[in-house]
C-alpha cells in the first residue's frame, strides 16, 4: 500500500484574485526601484528647486509688503516680482528643473534597466509560471517608475502653487489656485510618457548598461542637437526629435508660457508624444511576449 | 476542475524552422515521472507548454482537464522549477519565495508563513534571511524548488532540479519530491542523470529530437523493443571457451571478449541465448562469477532509443516502430506513484 505523507495537502483555502497580482508586482517593482541609488539621490535632492522657489516666494512676499500698495512696480522689476502676480512661468520652470535633474534620474535608475535586468535574471520564467500576464508585468514595471516621477513633479508643483496662493494678493488667490489642474495634468503626462519610454528602452537588450546608455542618449542627444541648431540657425523644428522638448512644448501651452519666437507648438508635439508612447508600449509588450517563455 | 493529470494530444512546437516538439501524445497521472532526453531534445519546451508559458503550434495540452495557457486556476495548480540558475541576488530567500507565494494568490502574512515553511522543508530555514546572492548553488536550487511548491501545486514540473547540487541537497530534494508524489501530486522530473530518475521512479518518458520515443516503466519499454539486440555479460573462469560453446546458438549476432574472464553476447533471441548459456555453463563446469545484462539499466535503454530516434528522424522502419511504441505506451504507462 502506498504510504501517504500527511504533511502535504493541496491548499483549498481562499485565493486572492489574479488581478491583484498587478499590485503585488507593483510593490515589488517599487522596492526594486528604491534599491537604485539614482532613485534615492533623486528622491532626496528633488526638493531643492522647490525650496529655492519657496524662498523666492517668501522674499517677494516680504518685498511687496514693503512696497507702496503692496503691488509690484512697473517695468523690469515687475518681472522679478511676478512670481506672485503671474506664477505660471515659475511653475513651468520648476517642472523643467524637476524633469531634467530628477525625473531623468528616476527613469534612468528605475525604468531604463528594469526589463533588461529581468532578462538577465531570467525572471520571466518565475513570474509567468504564476497567474501573471505580460500586461500586468508591464503595468507594474512602468507604474513604479511613473509613481516616483509623479511624486517628484506634482508634489513640488502643488506645494509651490499653494505657497504662491497663500502669499499672493487675495484677489488673485483663486486664479492662482487654478494652476493645480494643469500641474496635475502635466505631472501625469511627464511621468507616464517618460516611464513608458524608459521601460520600453529597457526591453531592447539584455544588457542593462546598454539600455541605460540608450536612454541617456535618447534624452540628451536630440535635445542638444535641437538647442544647437536653434541657437545657430534659429530653427526650432529639431525640438520635435527630443522627448523632453515635446513635453516642454505641451507644458508651455498648459502654463501659457509659449515662446513666440519658436514656430513649433503643442499641437505639433502632441501627436508625436502619442505616437512615441504607443510605439513604446508596443515595443515593450512585443519584447516581453517574445521573451523565451511567453508566446 | 478534474483530477490531477497531464494529457498531451499530438503536440507540436517549432521555433522558426527548428522543430522543438513533434506530435507528442501522452497521458500522465499522479506519481513521479522521469523525463529523459539529451540537451536540445525538447524537454524544456515540453515543460513550458505544460506550465502554460507557451502554446503549442499544433495539438493540445490539458493539465487537470483544462488548457493551462493563460488559465489562472490551472496555473495555481502547477509549480514550475525552471532550469536556469538565475534569481534576484539582492533578495533574501524568504523575500523571493514570499513574492512568489503572493503571486499565487495568498495574502501577505499567509504568503510569508508558507514561504518560511517551504524553505524550511528544503532545509533553508537558517538561511532564509540571507541574500540569495550569498547562497551556494545547491541552496539556490532548493530556493527555486521552495518557490515551486510554496502554493502546494498538484502538478510539479521540475526542470533538471538536481543540477549542481551536492549529495546533501540532493537527498533533501529527492525526499521532498517523494513526499509530494506520495501525497497525490504529479511530478514531472527532467534530467539527464539517469540514476537519479531510477532512484525516484521507474516511470519514464524518453524524449529525443522532439519526440517521445518511449513512455512507461523501464521493463515495459524493454518489452516493446524485441528487435533490440540484447546484451548478456558473463564473468567466468574460461570466458573464451564459453564464447566458443555458445557462439553457434541460434539468435546470437555477436560476441565480444571484454577481458580474459568476461564475455558479452549480443542476441536477438534472449530467451534461447540465456538457456544456451546456462546449459554450456553446466556442461563445461565453469566457475561463474556473474551473469548480467547491461541493457537492464536505464542508461543503456536511453542510449539505444536516442540513437535509434536520431537514425530514424521520423522516416523509415524505425519511425514506424517508434510510433508503435508511442501509441502503446499510454495504456501501459499510466499508473500511481511507485
Amino acid at each position: 500500500m502506498t504510504v501517504r505523507d500527511l504533511g502535504y495537502r493541496a491548499y483549498d483555502g481562499v485565493r486572492l484574485p489574479a488581478s491583484r497580482n498587478t499590485y503585488v508586482l507593483l510593490g515589488h517593482a517599487m522596492r526594486r526601484a528604491w534599491g537604485s541609488w539614482l532613485v534615492k539621490i533623486a528622491v532626496f535632492l528633488g526638493w531643492i528647486p522647490l525650496v529655492v522657489y519657496l524662498i523666492k516666494v517668501m522674499f517677494v512676499y516680504w518685498l511687496m509688503s514693503k512696497l507702496e500698495g503692496g503691488r509690484p512696480p512697473p517695468g523690469e522689476a515687475a518681472d522679478a516680482l511676478g512670481i506672485l502676480t503671474d506664477p505660471g512661468e515659475s511653475i513651468r520652470n520648476l517642472f523643467n528643473y524637476q524633469v531634467w535633474a530628477f525625473v531623468t534620474l528616476i527613469t534612468l535608475g528605475a525604468g531604463s534597466g528594469t526589463i533588461a535586468e529581468d532578462f538577465t535574471h531570467k525572471a520571466f520564467q518565475f513570474y509567468f509560471a504564476k497567474p501573471v500576464t505580460a500586461t500586468q508585468y508591464l503595468l507594474a514595471r512602468t507604474g513604479a517608475t511613473a509613481i516616483f516621477s509623479f511624486m517628484l513633479t506634482f508634489i513640488p508643483a502643488l506645494i509651490l502653487v499653494l505657497g504662491i496662493v497663500v502669499a499672493a494678493d487675495p484677489s488673485l488667490r483663486l486664479q492662482h489656485f487654478g494652476l493645480v489642474l494643469p500641474a496635475l495634468f502635466y505631472s501625469l503626462l511627464i511621468s507616464s510618457v517618460l516611464s513608458v519610454m524608459a521601460v520600453a528602452t529597457s526591453s531592447i537588450s539584455k544588457s542593462r548598461a546598454l539600455t541605460m546608455s540608450a536612454w541617456i542618449v535618447l534624452l540628451i542627444v536630440p535635445q542638444s542637437i535641437a538647442s544647437l541648431v536653434s541657437a545657430i540657425g534659429n530653427v526650432s523644428w529639431f525640438y520635435l526629435a527630443s522627448p523632453p522638448a515635446l513635453l516642454g512644448l505641451v507644458g508651455d501651452a498648459l502654463f501659457k508660457t509659449v515662446d513666440t519666437e519658436h514656430l513649433v507648438r503643442w499641437y505639433h508635439a502632441a501627436p508625436l508624444l502619442i505616437a512615441l508612447t504607443a510605439g513604446s508600449i508596443w515595443l515593450a509588450n512585443r519584447r516581453v511576449r517574445n521573451a523565451e517563455v511567453i508566446t | 476542475m478534474s483530477d490531477v493529470s497531464v494529457r498531451a494530444v499530438r503536440v507540436s512546437k517549432w521555433y522558426g524552422k527548428v522543430t522543438a516538439l513533434q506530435e507528442v501524445s501522452l497521458h500522465l497521472e499522479p506519481g513521479v515521472w522521469g523525463l529523459l532526453g539529451p540537451n536540445g531534445s525538447g524537454k524544456t519546451t515540453f515543460m513550458r507548454i505544460i506550465a502554460g508559458q507557451m502554446q503549442p503550434n499544433l495539438g493540445e495540452v490539458r493539465v487537470c482537464g483544462v488548457k493551462p495557457f493563460g488559465n489562472v486556476e490551472a496555473l495555481r495548480r502547477i509549480g514550475l522549477c525552471p532550469e536556469a540558475d538565475a534569481m534576484y541576488d539582492e533578495l533574501t530567500g524568504l523575500e523571493f519565495v514570499t513574492a512568489m507565494a503572493r503571486l499565487s494568490g495568498y495574502g501577505k502574512s499567509e504568503a510569508s508563513d508558507r514561504a518560511a515553511a517551504s524553505l524550511s522543508a528544503f532545509g533553508l530555514a537558517d538561511a532564509q534571511d540571507r541574500k540569495i546572492g550569498g547562497y551556494s548553488r545547491g541552496m539556490r536550487q532548493r530556493a527555486k524548488l521552495a518557490q515551486c511548491v510554496v502554493h502546494e501545486p498538484d502538478v510539479l514540473l521540475l526542470d533538471e532540479p538536481l543540477t549542481g547540487t551536492d549529495p546533501t541537497s540532493r537527498a533533501v530534494i529527492l525526499d521532498q519530491i517523494r513526499q509530494r508524489a506520495n501525497a497525490g501530486a504529479l511530478v514531472l522530473f527532467s534530467t539527464h542523470v539517469l540514476h537519479e530518475v531510477e532512484a525516484l521512479t521507474d516511470q519514464v518518458l524518453l524524449i529525443a529530437r522532439g519526440q517521445v520515443v518511449a513512455q512507461g516503466r523501464v521493463h515495459e519499454i524493454r518489452d516493446l523493443l524485441e528487435e533490440h539486440p540484447h546484451h548478456i555479460r558473463v564473468v567466468c573462469d574460461r570466458a573464451r571457451e564459453l564464447a566458443a560453446r555458445v557462439l553457434m546458438t541460434s539468435g546470437i549476432v555477436g560476441v565480444r571478449g571484454l577481458s580474459d574472464h568476461t564475455v558479452e553476447f549480443e542476441s536477438v533471441d534472449p530467451d534461447t541465448t540465456y538457456t544456451s548459456i546456462a546449459t554450456a555453463l553446466a556442461q563445461g563446469a565453469f566457475n561463474v562469477s556473474s551473469i548480467t545484462s547491461p541493457d537492464a539499466t536505464l542508461e543503456a535503454l536511453f542510449h539505444y532509443l536516442v540513437e535509434r530516434g536520431s537514425r530514424g528522424a521520423g522516416t523509415g522502419s524505425d519511425a514506424e516502430i517508434g510510433s508503435g511504441m508511442r501509441s502503446a505506451a499510454p495504456t501501459s504507462g499510466a499508473g500511481g506513484p511507485s
